[in-house]
């Protein structure tokens, strides 16, 4: 069986994709690259994950300490070969708390993956500020010292410190990164140049070190939802198959958003 | 696929079969976080190199602003992606240089905490390390980031320094000078504590012809008038004498920078792209047989 895991931050959208997944594999596009080759006997669980999604909801935060197994059999169209595939879904706040030596609920989970799927959603330019803007106001900041943690992190260097950790703890082959909620990115370039402008040092990391790693961006939303998203054109779209994309990293955009779990799993 | 990372774990595995961890995540067993900076000399064998590292030793007493040069440093890096022609791919110490540039921000938010309170936050290993690659290939250049009360203790204790491992095989050492004491009355207390250090670095060899000897003029943007630069200028011909007869040599580089600044750091970006482009050509010197030079070792092993 192959085995991969979907990591990332907290609200790095792992869960958006696996809905957004779950409910592209039951009703498939014609180009579609991976498909289910049986359904399983209880999706009750793909239901519940593609329920929100379908409802335009934002999706509730993965609870911590869970580990939700999806277990998907699915068949590859270019050359019929049939596969299984196990996608946990863990907390982002599990993730995290690796970089703080804590990661029991990762530790627990039995499967050692043999790929990972690891997801950023937003790479900030400015780094480093001048000011000090992140501790508390009022005359206790100006007298105490505050403490150090993890959020004082820059994000960039969250996800490089995540992706070494992963990588000690499991002995995964590949990995792919995606880079999500792209459709607010405004980007015209591929993914790679987009990390490679917005946080040089990740790319670098990447590059040097994964040179074959799949970098692609990723809308599995596909709307903000606010006030002014129109309902009835996101119905339309999820149901044509049209309102997830990825772009692969030749830059070509694709609504076969099974394409880099085929990269992983080939 | 076998990403570079395997190839590089493999070959220290080959050498530690029981190390849990790869080189690039070195664990300060005593941190909060992984990638903390290193407190031990020794660490340093679970670096990936085949090489010695180029090392650069920050000197200077307590607010000299060697923490903020670090973090600058770390700053340009990661903003620009790495210096001249070498890019930024990784470091040990990851969460080492986030704590810099977290104590860096707070320095200057925060002007009015006393400096004891700081120092509390600043209870921190001393060993950073930047990977570097340029086409490909990758090298690993060090910065030692002791407290100045380090230097303190060096300064009054003749045989502290000896143990320093890593201070005697810096291929560079970067002696801070703050500005704003050169020019005030800390002015003869400076001068006296770097005779003190600097008489206890010459005891130890640490003064080596291969070793690059550096003063490095911090806050320099403070000097804005005419009288507080003829002023400097007097200080500078008293204090850089001191230096040259206690190393022993003629000639003593001097760099005048504001290692705080981001806006204005093209003299730190200069020293910072020489540092990433040179190559230690020294060997480990290990006076107290610590196992350090674990390649060296590794090699006749094989």
């Amino acid at each position: 069986m192959a085995k991969c895991l979907i990591a990332g931050l907290p609200s790095a959208g792992k869960t958006t994709y696996i809905a957004a997944l779950s409910y592209l594999l039951h009703n498939p596009i014609d180009e579609q690259m991976l498909r289910f080759n049986n359904l399983p006997d209880d999706i009750s669980l793909i239901n519940r994950l593609q329920q929100p999604w379908l409802e335009q909801k934002i999706l509730d935060r993965t609870s911590r300490g869970k580990v939700t197994d999806l277990q998907l059999n699915l068949k590859r169209i270019s050359d019929k070969k049939v596969m299984n595939v196990n996608i946990p879904d863990i907390a982002g706040e599990d993730f995290t708390s690796i970089l703080e030596k804590q990661c029991k609920t990762i530790n627990s989970w039995n499967e050692k993956p043999d790929s990972l799927l690891f997801f950023i959603k937003k790479v900030p330019t400015l780094v480093l500020t001048e000011s000090f803007n992140d501790i508390e106001d009022g005359h206790s900041a100006k007298t105490k010292a505050p403490n150090f943690t993890i959020q004082h992190i820059y994000e960039g260097t969250q996800n490089v410190l995540l992706i070494k950790e992963l990588r000690r703890l499991f002995p995964w082959k590949r990995i792919a990164i995606g880079l999500t909620s792209w459709d607010l990115h405004n980007s015209e370039e591929k993914p790679c140049e987009y990390l490679r402008n917005e946080c040089p040092f990740l790319s670098n990391f990447i590059n040097q070190y994964f040179p074959e790693a799949y970098i692609f961006g990723v809308s599995a939303q596909g709307w903000e939802y606010d006030e002014k998203m129109d309902i009835d054109e996101c119905m339309n779209k999820t149901m044509e198959g049209k309102r997830s994309y990825i772009i692969d990293p030749n830059g070509k955009k694709s609504y076969d958003i099974t394409l880099p779990l085929d990269y992983l799993i080939s | 696929m076998e990403s570079n990372l395997d190839l590089l774990q493999n070959n220290v595995e080959k050498h530690r079969e029981t190390a849990a961890v790869p080189q690039t995540t070195v664990q300060n067993d005593n941190s909060v976080f992984i990638g903390e900076a290193l407190n031990d000399d020794e660490k340093l064998n679970l670096l990936m190199t085949d090489t010695k590292p180029y090392i650069t030793i920050l000197v200077g007493f307590e607010g000299y602003g060697k923490t903020s040069f670090v973090a600058t440093c770390y700053h340009i890096m990661l903003t620009d992606g790495g210096i001249g022609e070498y890019k930024f791919c990784d470091s040990d110490t990851l969460v080492g240089l986030e704590r810099r540039s977290f104590l860096r921000r707070f320095n200057a938010a925060m002007e009015s905490v006393p400096s004891s309170t700081k120092r509390t936050i600043r209870g921190e290993a001393h060993l950073l390390t930047f990977h570097l690659s340029k086409d490909g290939s990758e090298k690993i250049t060090i910065f030692s980031d002791h407290s100045g009360e380090d230097y303190r203790k060096y300064a009054n204790h003749k045989d502290e320094i000896k143990n320093d491992v890593l201070i005697q095989n810096a291929d560079r050492i970067l002696f801070f000078v703050d500005i704003p004491s050169l020019l005030d009355t800390k002015f003869l207390r400076m001068v006296q504590d770097y005779k003190n250090l600097l008489s206890n670095m010459k005891s130890a060899d640490i003064f080596r012809p291969q070793t690059k000897i550096t003063l490095l003029f911090n806050k320099i943007d403070i000097i804005n008038d005419d009288a507080t630069k003829e002023r400097y200028e007097e200080k500078k011909k008293v204090l850089i004498p001191v230096f040259r007869s206690i190393i022993g040599i003629n000639e003593i580089e001097t760099i005048e920078l504001t290692s705080n600044n981001i806006d204005k750091s093209d003299d730190l970006k200069s020293l910072l792209q020489d540092i990433a482009q040179s190559n230690s050509i020294q060997t480990w010197i290990d006076n107290n047989e610590s196992d350090l030079d674990w390649v060296k070792k590794f090699i006749k092993e094989q």
